[in-house]
């Protein structure tokens, strides 16, 4: 863990702050002892080397990002830098959504398709631990699914 | 009271997930889309907004369920609706209309004037009204996910907002640096629970957001109550009783998003008409209060 933590001590990550859970995101960048910057401004985008877009509500980012003229800034950091996206954040990244009955538009930068409230509206949220491949001392981890996308194609490599 | 239990955690990560973003109050469809469109985080659906319920008068009660559907229909954004305090069967009701979160609000006519519903007991997520710690904690206690503060609903005034809200960081500030056996004088003060006093002192904050309502009407309002420690914002009469509702709307999410940059807050403020006219919250007779519900 602490070879982890002085590998990543120098970067700046930063994290949208449109709206949505940024706070939380931050918080736990800190406690990896990495420096997190809300990110709401296209000058923002020079001062960090990686973006995580949290989660949320995506129809409300998508049209922030294109309000603030955002959209683009995104896009073109992305072909550099690493960007993460956690449950809106997914959705905003993903090539397609397939329930879109409004005018959202994902960034298209991972080759996926996703369903947005896959699982159900809000009674139908719920919290269980997943497996996972991730590192070979963690099988499973606790996942939490609010009103969260479900991923139904990935393009190859992803 | 358990705050582990999974299904408790599932209703507070959705308020999660609404923080930093602007709630509004819609009567209609064609409103919600308008609402969605501007960046609303989620809807509020409701018969009236309170600047009308204020003025007609008359029982306050849970929206019309056509409506309500009409309004889950068009937006893909969350679908909040009122139900009155302590009617636990609009609650049921709203439930199996599988609304995403229920405002127990003290805008519409209370049901019952001794007991609030006992929201542990659903699986959808409430927020509730209070003016003070005391009274958030009262209401975390019974099982809301979410907490607002009251401010004068109908008004424009943002005053009473803004009250409530310093009333609550400033009690939890002091919260945090008493000693244990002082803990004890206020659960009892507050009649909650001592472990969640003991919560509240630890973390310097509720154990779930809090989120600012009452008169909010221009985008400096919303930016207010964000810098005064709102984790986010609802707008009621505030939209559809201006001039331009459309521009005000979007005004007041990019207000709420740039809360600390005045330039930006200034420049959403520009060309957007007359705000709601409003009525002086001090003015309204005691008895006419709705934050005292």
């Amino acid at each position: 863990m602490m070879s982890i933590m002085n590998r990543y001590k120098n970067l700046t990550i930063g994290v949208l702050a449109l709206q949505g859970d940024y706070e939380q995101h931050c918080r736990q960048l800190e406690v990896l002892g990495v420096e997190p910057v809300e990110v709401r401004t296209e000058s923002q985008f020079g001062i960090i080397d990686g973006l995580i877009i949290p989660g949320g509500e995506s129809t409300t980012m998508s049209i922030l990002l294109e309000r603030f003229g955002l959209r683009c800034t995104v896009s073109d950091f992305a072909k550099k830098n690493p960007v993460w996206g956690t449950c809106a954040g997914m959705i905003l990244l993903s090539k397609r959504i397939a329930d879109n009955q409004s005018d959202v538009k994902p960034l298209g930068l991972l080759d996926i398709d996703v369903v947005r409230n896959g699982y159900g509206r809000q009674i139908f949220s719920f919290e269980e631990d997943v497996k996972t491949k991730l590192g070979k001392d963690i099988e499973s981890l606790p996942a939490t699914f609010i009103r969260a996308p479900k991923i139904i194609r990935t393009g190859e490599g992803v | 009271m358990n705050f582990d239990d999974k299904n408790h955690k599932v209703k507070i990560g959705l308020a999660e997930m609404l923080k930093g973003g602007v709630i509004m109050d819609v009567t209609t469809p064609e409103q919600a889309k308008i609402a969605e469109g501007s960046g609303a985080v989620a809807v509020m659906a409701l018969e009236r907004v309170p600047s009308d319920i204020r003025a007609e008068g008359g029982v306050a009660r849970m929206a019309d369920l056509d409506v309500i559907e009409g309004i889950k229909k068009i937006v893909t954004i969350p679908v909040m609706a009122k139900c009155r305090i302590g009617h636990i069967t609009e609650a049921r009701v709203l439930e199996s209309l599988e609304i995403d979160f229920i405002d127990e609000s003290e805008v519409l006519t209370p049901a019952d004037h001794a007991h609030h519903v006992d929201k542990w007991n659903y699986k959808v997520p409430f927020v509730c009204g209070c003016r003070n710690l005391g009274e958030a904690l009262r209401r975390i206690s019974e099982g809301a996910a979410m907490i607002r503060t009251k401010g004068e609903a109908g008004t424009g005034d943002v005053s009473h907002a803004v009250r409530h809200l310093r009333e609550i960081n400033s009690a939890m500030r002091a919260l945090t640096v008493m000693r244990e056996d002082e803990l004890y004088s206020v659960a009892k003060e507050y009649r909650v629970p001592l472990s969640l006093v003991k919560i509240v002192a630890k973390l310097g904050k509720l154990p779930v957001p809090n989120f600012a309502a009452g008169g909010v009407a221009t985008p400096a309002d919303a930016a207010l109550c964000m810098e005064l420690g709102a984790e986010a914002v609802f707008v009621g009469s505030g939209i559809f009783k201006a001039d331009n509702p459309v521009k005000r709307a979007e005004a007041i999410v990019t207000a709420t998003t740039h809360c600390k940059d005045p330039m930006k807050v200034a420049e959403a403020s520009r060309g957007l008409g007359m705000a709601m006219k409003g009525i002086q919250a001090d003015s309204i007779p005691q008895d006419e209060l709705l934050q005292t519900r």
